[in-house]
């Protein structure tokens, strides 16, 4: 490369690369930004006040590991954290918040080596009875100190046998509600307008629906489209949610589960007719393209950018919206019924979202009890729904209201919740009526592939026939429930697939303590 | 019969010396291939190029289209991502693991070549058997094994374990390219050495390890890019000590559960190439001298 006069040396390449950006970026016509002007760049301004603990806390120097996935609670978890190492100035707090998948690494590898985290929120992916029966975890309420104020706060579904509850100790606290609706319509304005679609007028019913995401593609011209799903992450719980709206006696958050007859019925009619409907908003074109390949990031990303009018998803992603896209404009709207009726409403196992458990070996379960203390307190609970501005509700409803007085949370949320409360109806739980459910879920296993990977497959066309495959999907869960009920039997619990079945559930009022002592 | 030939007369002003013509041929068999090169090389590194459009973009620009540049290029990108990301600690890290392990990988790898390329001995061809079967075996197969014995051997919680880890493997590629360069060098430079009285080591350390310059370069280059870029080895190994964290795991931990900063995470990306970008110009004609060495066989 050296001494040759025609050839280019190493130094004259890199100073022409150099060159040619430059001139590249002048030509371009690009300002040159150094300070960081997002406005979620700014830290979030907290209340937390730390009350004194009602526990001996470490006097020396320590390293107090948390790990959770972020999200939703990040905002108010690092609020916490930054206000409770200011008031414990020898605890540092390891806060690491990385996602489901970072957490369920963390925590299965760092059992092995004894190096887990001293509290994680628990993932899907790690069952609660695992984590029991293995001695990853240890009892909450034998640790947090005021444990038995906040039993008597938090609602009965909040420490269930089998999902908080094992051996009648509380080894799993819920920090939020789970009542929130995973799926509805998030609309940009622009591009509505655009196609002169009024959400209330013209998206009343499924054909309207379809309509409109019709009109919007055509609309935009090959660069917007109607309608984005995350289809690589929950095709087939985004396929159930449509089917709620038809009336199916189930939800994603049952998996399909139906507390009238005790039958997994994702063959019911509702989800075929949901099912086509989808396929006729692909075969019109009105899917964004490769939008069964997107994640939940991957469309929450896109949708500032205008490729799409519509999203069905959840409200996860309002915060990273109001930083990144401070101008861009969307509205809220529930998904329609097929003949457009709005009081259709969606079951859901009131169990709570985000458990949080403590490990066993952790070196400060003190720290643990003193910190679970008051996230769980009212006080906790209310900076929770403050600090995530609505996006996590508190299990204790008045809560909700409460941390509303003299604090304006952001409007999509109090849309969102609002969502929630008109379509949420908690469902009757097995364990509840017999904690021997317990040793049932123990022996379940989950059928593979799953819903989602079905219905993805389908809209891939790797899976020709969708009737057949989720009557197939829906035998295997019924035998897998069947045979962990055999399983449980063996063993001595006391149950049956009778258990299952609610008579007395009604789909439109929230199943409650009365409910289960009228069986 | 006799024949004449008569000299074929030119016109040196019109047509040009055979000399000519091939200076001329190679122009434009050089130009030719360089018209069917660039497109290509610009192929190849659209990643690249992408990665640094994206660093300085917003996070809305990265997904608004394919546009290169845009309007404001925010550089701030940067500043969060050194601030964020903890790349001045990560880069110590980084550093520390890779200057190791290259150091203890190079070593080992020489040693090995020198003895499968110079000597004979029982079951040598199983031995390269083994290390080239070796190549197919996933990472992924290996980890819980590796994070067993650094854990056993109590080196899990500091950065001489992920060191440890990554100067390990079977590094078939380095082992096979200084078995290839020892076993070509003369013999008589060994003769030489042992008449003049040095043992096994001293012939190995100063005779022919200096020769063997290239494969040395290749070997750098090679186990830091491995060291460097690793992802899952370091991130398995510093799961519990976020604080030992190398570049790519730090990176990594941008990620969050719904909202990603992509920018920031291209920023830091961006970052964590200069070394390893710095390396191979210094190198790189050692490296091309060897790769060339070894096609040649």
């Amino acid at each position: 490369m050296t001494g040759h006069p025609s050839q280019l040396s190493r130094r004259d390449l890199l100073a022409l690369g150099l060159g040619l950006s430059s001139v590249a970026i002048g030509a371009a016509g690009c300002q040159v930004q150094l300070t960081d002007d997002r406005p979620g760049a700014k830290e979030a301004s907290g209340k937390i006040k730390i009350p004194d603990p009602l526990v001996d806390l470490p006097t020396e120097d320590v390293t107090f590991r948390y790990v959770e996935a972020g999200g939703p609670s990040l905002p108010y978890t690092t609020a916490l954290f930054k206000a409770y190492q200011e008031k414990h100035p020898n605890i540092t707090i390891d806060h690491q918040h990385n996602g489901w998948p970072a957490v369920n690494e963390k925590v299965t590898l760092g059992i092995r080596n004894g190096s887990a985290p001293d509290i994680w929120h628990n993932p899907a992916k790690i069952p609660f009875g695992t984590a029991v029966t293995e001695g990853w975890i240890q009892p909450v309420e034998d640790l947090v100190p005021n444990f038995a104020d906040i039993k008597k706060e938090y609602p009965a579904e909040s420490f269930v046998p089998g999902t908080h509850v094992f051996n009648d100790k509380v080894y799993l606290m819920p920090l939020a509600s789970n009542r929130s609706v995973s799926q509805y319509i998030t609309y940009d304005l622009e591009l509505f307008e655009q196609a002169d679609i009024d959400s209330e007028r013209d998206l009343a019913s499924w054909d309207d629906l379809r309509s409109a995401a019709k009109k919007l593609t055509d609309a935009g011209k090959g660069k917007s489209f109607g309608v984005m799903v995350p289809g690589a992450q929950r095709m087939g719980r985004a396929l159930q949610q449509v089917a709620a709206t038809a009336g199916w006696l189930s939800s994603e958050h049952l998996g399909g589960m139906c507390p009238k007859n005790g039958e997994y019925i994702n063959n019911a009619p509702e989800m075929i007719e949901a099912l086509e409907f989808l396929q006729s908003l692909q075969s019109d074109g009105s899917f964004f393209p490769g939008t069964m390949g997107l994640d939940g990031e991957a469309v929450g990303g896109r949708m500032p950018s205008q490729v799409a009018a519509m999203l069905l998803e959840g409200p996860w992603f309002f915060d990273q919206w109001a930083a990144d896209a401070p101008d861009w404009k969307f509205d809220l709207i529930r998904q329609p019924a097929p003949e457009g009726a709005t009081d259709y409403t969606e079951p859901y196992y009131a169990t709570g979202a985000q458990g949080l458990v403590i490990y066993a070996e952790s070196m400060y379960p003190e720290i643990a009890a003193d910190i679970l203390s008051y996230m769980g307190s009212r006080e906790g609970q209310t900076q929770m729904v403050r600090l995530t501005n609505g996006n996590l509700r508190s299990v204790i409803e008045e809560v909700n209201a409460t941390a509303q007085e003299n604090f304006e949370l952001s409007p999509p949320v109090v849309k969102a919740g609002t969502f929630a409360d008109e379509q949420m109806r908690a469902a009757p739980l097995v364990a509840i009526r017999n904690p021997a459910d317990v040793q049932v879920t123990l022996e379940h296993k989950q059928v593979k592939p799953n819903v989602n990977e079905i219905v993805q497959g389908i809209f891939t066309g790797q899976v020709k026939d969708g009737k057949k495959a989720l009557q197939e999907f829906n035998d295997k869960q019924n035998r897998a429930l069947d045979d962990a009920i055999a399983a449980a039997r063996k063993k001595g619990a006391d149950i049956s697939r009778a258990d299952y079945v609610f008579s007395n559930w009604d789909p439109a009022k929230d199943y409650t303590q009365g409910d289960y002592e009228d069986l | 019969m006799t024949t004449t030939v008569e000299p074929r007369v030119t016109d040196p002003e019109r047509t040009p010396s055979p000399r000519t013509w091939r200076i001329r041929r190679s122009h434009l068999r050089g130009a030719a291939i360089t018209i069917i090169l660039i497109p290509l090389a610009l192929i190849w590194i659209y990643p690249f190029i992408w990665m640094i459009s994206t660093s300085v973009k917003t996070n809305i620009e990265v997904f608004s289209g394919l546009g290169l540049f845009p309007e404001v290029v925010r550089l701030d990108n940067y500043v969060r991502a050194w601030r964020e990301a903890d790349i001045g600690r990560n880069l110590l890290n980084s550093l520390f693991v890779t200057g190791f392990s290259v150091l203890i990988a190079v070593i080992a790898t020489a040693m090995l070549g020198y003895v499968l390329g110079r000597y004979r001995f029982p079951g040598k061809r199983v031995i390269i058997g083994l290390l080239a079967a070796a190549v197919f075996m996933p990472e992924g197969y290996t980890i819980i094994p590796i994070f067993d014995l650094i854990s056993k051997m109590g080196l899990s919680d500091s950065l001489w374990g992920v060191t440890l880890a990554e100067a390990g493997g079977t590094h078939v590629v380095i082992i096979l390219l200084f078995a290839g360069y020892f076993a070509q060098l003369p013999n008589e430079l060994e003769e030489s050495a042992r008449i003049d009285g040095a043992g096994f080591l001293r012939i190995f350390w100063w005779v022919y390890l200096p020769l063997a310059k290239p494969v040395i370069a290749t070997g750098i280059i090679l186990q830091f890019m491995h060291s460097w870029n690793d992802f899952l080895l370091p991130l398995v190994l510093t799961l519990s000590r976020p604080e030992l964290q190398t570049l790519a795991v730090g990176i990594y931990s941008l990620r969050g559960e719904y909202n990603n900063d992509w920018v920031t995470m291209a920023a830091a990306s961006a970052i964590a190439l200069i070394p390893i970008i710095t390396l191979f110009l210094f190198l790189q004609r050692y490296f091309i001298e060897s790769v060339a060495g070894a096609l040649k066989g």
